[in-house]
């Protein structure tokens, strides 16, 4: 499915913070990972992956560090900072609100009260 | 390592010039980019795409280099250091002001004024009403081109003993000089009695014309290459000379007294009293016709010429003071001299405001509405007194390009003119006081355009413009207290040829005519007046130092002007020898 760039403007820092946030990853595999994790559902453009992560870099929420691999190649490691754990968790806690809100207003009144009673 | 297909390098390539990034920055994302794109191959070769096709599908998944050169750069210039971003911050400030400035400057500059009144042709209404034959500048003019004036030799010798030709006497070495001087002009004495006759002095201020007098004024002096240049200039009609500053011929007409006091000084030493009065008088009501001159320099040389008359008048009557006649003493008594009001010898400001006026409307422009703002080149051709060809000033001078910068920010043309009309209100107010007055504060207001660094900007031109009236008045009045004075002599030695002696006091003549006694401007009383033992008598006002020294004419500073002296007393009788 195709998501509104609009929304999903919002939701891809949010991502990449969560994903930083369970171990450093480099650039490419951020892409890959912002997919499988989410189904395919959220797809970071690769042309907008690197503003992404500079404007974050630019806000102290993760900071990159140069790292040789195993296989011999050079990669940029992206972790989160102290701040950026802050920010995480209080984006996730104000997603997580939103998700509420939204999933009831999509369920509806009555089907929430129905929900209430159980059925 | 192996190296990246070259698609994917231009890509790169592409993207990074597009960052617009710095160096250091631009090197940090082609370093992430390669990165990335190798990731992307052995990702993409290791699920069974050829290095190509990987490589055309990296291409294709990047999406639009310029867009994402764009958003690189937008995040890169985010996280550059603070100090960075406060630095362009303040640059992008100061390029605006600057610009602002510039802006403004220019517009200040390129302002042009619009003179919308004739002020010469109002200083001349009161000419049109004057019959041609009553006016008796045209023919001073005619007779100022014919003058022949003191030789240059003659001229030093007397400014060395600080007096006029009529201080000379035959034995002196520079008497046949004098003589000489006074044959060529001769035949113009008999002109000027009848010019002097005439009622107005009547001079005609108009542009055009007072250029061709000058023109001619220094042909007459064989100064032919000054005389060309100011023929070849051309009247600027966004700066026409100003009155005040082209007045061809005053000059000329302090050398005519001067040569008429010579006149009858050499017609007295051959016993021809009569004559001599007759020139005394000439002399005389030349500097009258000039009271009547719309500008205050105008009056002041007039002023000047009646005063230095006077003297002169004492100085031949000291001489012949102990075989004056009767008979002698009439020539004098009939004299305009003795006749003249020295009431009326008075200041009239009225042109000075006209020509300020004037000078307002070629200086500012007008937005119609009265305002306007000042033109800088404009004020700075007045400093130089430029008008119709005269000489460019040197280079750059500081201190004249703050005030006219200065100027520039501060001036308003509606601020301007209320600004000096509401100074010559008071300082009207002002000159009515007498000297003595401690109410007089003539040079406080004129303070008042130099009080701190933004009114010498804001009222620069009424700095430029406003006469140095106190001094003005002063003269004035002293001028008219010694032609009073004078008058007074003149009465004092009739008295002592009808009764042998000066009398004791002033009161003698009080009782015959109570207005008779002048007035000492410095006190509001009665000059003073005595006798000594000998029977002399000696009259003199106390002076500008407000302090009775007892007729001393000993020079002593200026009360407020350490850099000026003045005589203790002014002393009328005896003259001094000056």
């Amino acid at each position: 499915m195709q998501i509104e760039r609009e929304l999903l403007k919002g939701v891809l820092p949010l991502a990449v913070l969560k994903l930083l946030n369970r171990r450093a990853m480099y650039g490419y595999e951020l892409v890959t990972e912002v997919a499988k994790q989410s189904a395919d559902v959220l797809r970071l453009g690769q042309s907008t992956l690197y503003p992404l992560l500079y404007n974050l870099e630019s806000q102290g929420l993760i900071e990159g560090k140069w790292q040789a691999a195993d296989n011999g190649r050079d990669r940029k490691y992206y972790h989160l900072t102290d701040k950026g754990k802050k920010r995480l968790e209080r984006d996730l806690s104000q997603w997580e609100a939103l998700v509420r809100g939204m999933s009831q207003l999509v369920a509806g009144p009555a089907q929430g009260r129905w929900a209430d009673a159980g059925i | 390592m192996e190296p990246l297909p070259q698609t994917l390098c231009r890509l790169i390539e592409d993207v990074i010039r597009h960052t617009r990034l710095w160096p250091s920055e631009k090197r940090d994302v082609r370093a992430e980019l390669e990165s990335h794109f190798r990731e992307g191959l052995a990702d993409l070769v290791e699920e069974g795409f050829t290095r190509e096709r990987a490589a055309a599908l990296l291409q294709e998944r990047f999406g639009n280099p310029k867009l994402a050169a764009k958003l690189i750069r937008r995040g890169k210039k985010r996280g550059r250091a603070m100090m960075w971003k406060l630095f362009v911050r303040v640059t992008c400030v100061f390029v605006f002001l600057i610009a602002a400035i510039g802006v403004y400057a220019g517009w200040i500059a390129l302002g042009r004024p619009t003179p919308s009144i004739d002020y010469v042709a109002k200083l001349n209404e009161s000419l049109e009403q004057i019959p041609e034959q009553d006016r008796a500048w045209p023919l001073w003019r005619e007779i100022i081109l014919e003058v022949q004036r003191q030789p240059e030799a003659l001229k030093q010798a007397l400014k060395q003993i600080k007096s006029d030709a009529y201080a000379l006497h035959p034995a002196d070495k520079d008497w046949p000089a004098a003589m000489e001087w006074l044959e060529a002009n001769r035949h113009l004495i008999l002109q000027m009695k009848e010019v002097a006759n005439k009622p107005v002095y009547g001079r005609w201020y108009g542009h055009d014309d007072e250029q061709e007098f000058e023109i001619a004024l220094l042909k007459r002096d064989n100064r032919n290459e000054e005389a060309a240049k100011v023929a070849e200039s051309q009247v600027d009609p966004d700066f026409p000379p100003l009155i005040s500053l082209r007045l061809p011929g005053l000059r000329d007409l302090r050398e005519i007294v001067r040569l008429l006091l010579f006149n009858a000084h050499v017609h007295l030493q051959n016993g021809e009293w009569k004559l001599a009065g007759e020139s005394i008088d000439v002399a005389h009501r030349l500097g009258w016709q000039l009271l009547d001159g719309v500008t205050i320099i105008e009056q002041l040389v007039g002023a000047s010429s009646i005063k230095k008359t006077a003297h002169a008048t004492r100085s031949f009557l000291y001489e012949a003071r102990e075989n004056l006649t009767r008979e002698q003493c009439q020539y004098l008594t009939n004299n305009h001299l003795m006749t003249a009001n020295a009431e009326k010898i008075q200041m009239n400001p009225d042109g000075e405001n006209l020509m300020f006026e004037d000078t307002v409307q070629y200086v500012f422009t007008d937005n119609g509405t009265g305002d306007g703002h000042l033109i800088p080149q404009q004020f700075d051709r007045l400093l130089h007194g430029i008008g119709g060809g005269q000489e460019e000033s040197s280079w750059f001078d500081f201190d004249e390009a703050r005030m006219v910068f200065a100027a520039a920010i501060h001036a308003d043309r509606k601020e301007t003119l209320a600004k000096y009309h509401q100074l010559w209100d008071r300082l009207k107010e002002q000159l009515r006081l007498p000297l003595y007055d401690p109410d007089r504060r003539i040079g406080d207001i004129i303070k008042v355009p130099f009080e701190n660094p933004v009114h010498r900007g804001r009222y620069g031109l009424i700095a430029m413009m406003l006469p140095t009236l106190e001094r003005a008045d002063m003269i004035f009045r002293e001028i008219a207290m010694d032609q009073a004075a004078t008058q007074m002599v003149i009465r004092l030695l009739e008295y002592r040829v009808t009764h042998g002696e000066f009398p004791a006091t002033l009161d003698a003549l009080i009782s015959d005519d109570p207005t008779v006694v002048p007035v000492d401007v410095y006190t509001g009383q009665a000059l003073c007046y005595s006798v000594n033992t000998h029977g002399e008598m000696l009259l003199y006002s106390i002076g500008g130092n407000f302090a009775d020294d007892g007729g001393s004419s000993e020079m002593v500073p200026e009360p407020g002007r350490s850099d000026r002296k003045i005589t203790a007393d002014i002393v009328y009788w005896p003259p001094l020898s000056k």
